[in-house]
């Protein structure tokens, strides 16, 4: 079953060859010595190759937008929810947490649409790892409220210093 | 005399406006004689341009709404032809070749780029 899957992932399909015909006639067009036929092939070229993207598309539109609605709503219920239920400290956390979730999937239903590029969608996870990476490594640390505030320094310094001998 | 769809596209690419004319020319004559599909190779061999060229100028044609691109589908044994689709991705359901009577893989098949002129040439012809 492997064997035949590749074999029908690996086997050009007609609407391939017509488009590498199109490609190679624009290619023809840019050759041209009229700067007008030029200045065409490369903006049908252009048009093509958008279009090329939006027909290959793994997920319908309508797919697309179902799902897209559908964590809008989710994110919305689970913000109320989490707004509602838990102190405000946690109550927010789980809401940055929430949204952030919520920005990835879109973004990855926008990228399946063809409507953002593979290398903005990697900018973005990175942008939300790094942003991840962050927070963990300050929690790890110690108490990320603390710092930065005029309680947390005295705090740090009281710890740092020995306490003082009686003797 | 040209359809108003004509003059527009001549007017949107003014230093073309004699090679869109003499393509213009070429096509109504096409549809006169009966043939409904203008393929780029031909009409460059016409007009004295390249396939590409003829490909572009076609291309602004369809752009302007007097032509439609559409792809051709011949069986490459008989070379019959089995489909004429618009929408490549409809060239992916490849029909039953009922001359050879068997199905095709891409390598028994032929595909043609070409263009149909839409009622604004086809009015414009009669």
């Amino acid at each position: 079953m492997t064997t035949r899957r590749k074999k029908a992932i690996d086997t050009p399909k007609p609407s391939d060859e017509a488009y590498r015909q199109v490609f190679g006639l624009l290619e023809l067009g840019e050759r041209s010595s009229n700067p007008d036929i030029r200045a065409a092939a490369i903006e049908i070229a252009k048009n093509t190759s958008t279009d090329q993207r939006y027909r290959n598309l793994r997920v319908s539109a309508k797919t697309i937008m179902l799902a897209g609605t559908l964590v809008l709503i989710l994110t919305v219920a689970a913000c109320w929810y989490a707004q509602i239920h838990y102190a405000a400290t946690l109550a927010n956390s789980i809401t940055g947490v929430v949204l952030t979730v919520a920005v990835l999937l879109i973004a990855l239903y926008t990228l399946l649409s063809g409507h953002l590029s593979q290398e903005n969608f990697v900018k973005l996870c990175t942008a939300v790892w790094d942003k991840f990476k962050g927070a963990y490594s300050s929690t790890a640390a110690g108490s990320p409220k603390m710092e930065g505030t005029e309680s947390g320094v005295k705090q740090i310094q009281a710890g740092d210093d020995p306490k003082p001998n009686p003797n | 005399m040209s359809s108003p769809k004509f003059e527009s596209v001549k007017r949107n690419n003014p230093r073309i406006v004699v090679l869109l004319d003499r393509l213009g020319e070429y096509i109504r004559d096409q549809v006169r004689s009966g043939r409904g599909y203008i393929v780029p190779k031909l009409a460059g061999a016409v007009l004295g341009l390249s396939d590409g060229e003829a490909f572009v100028l076609l291309e602004i044609l369809a752009a302007g709404g007097l032509l439609q691109r559409v792809y051709n589908l011949y069986c490459g044994k008989t070379g019959a032809l089995l489909a004429t689709v618009e929408d490549p991705k409809q060239l992916d359901e490849i029909p039953h070749c009922d001359y050879c009577d068997e199905d095709h893989d891409l390598s028994g098949l032929k595909i043609e780029i070409a263009f149909t002129a839409n009622d604004a040439f086809c009015n414009k012809a009669a």
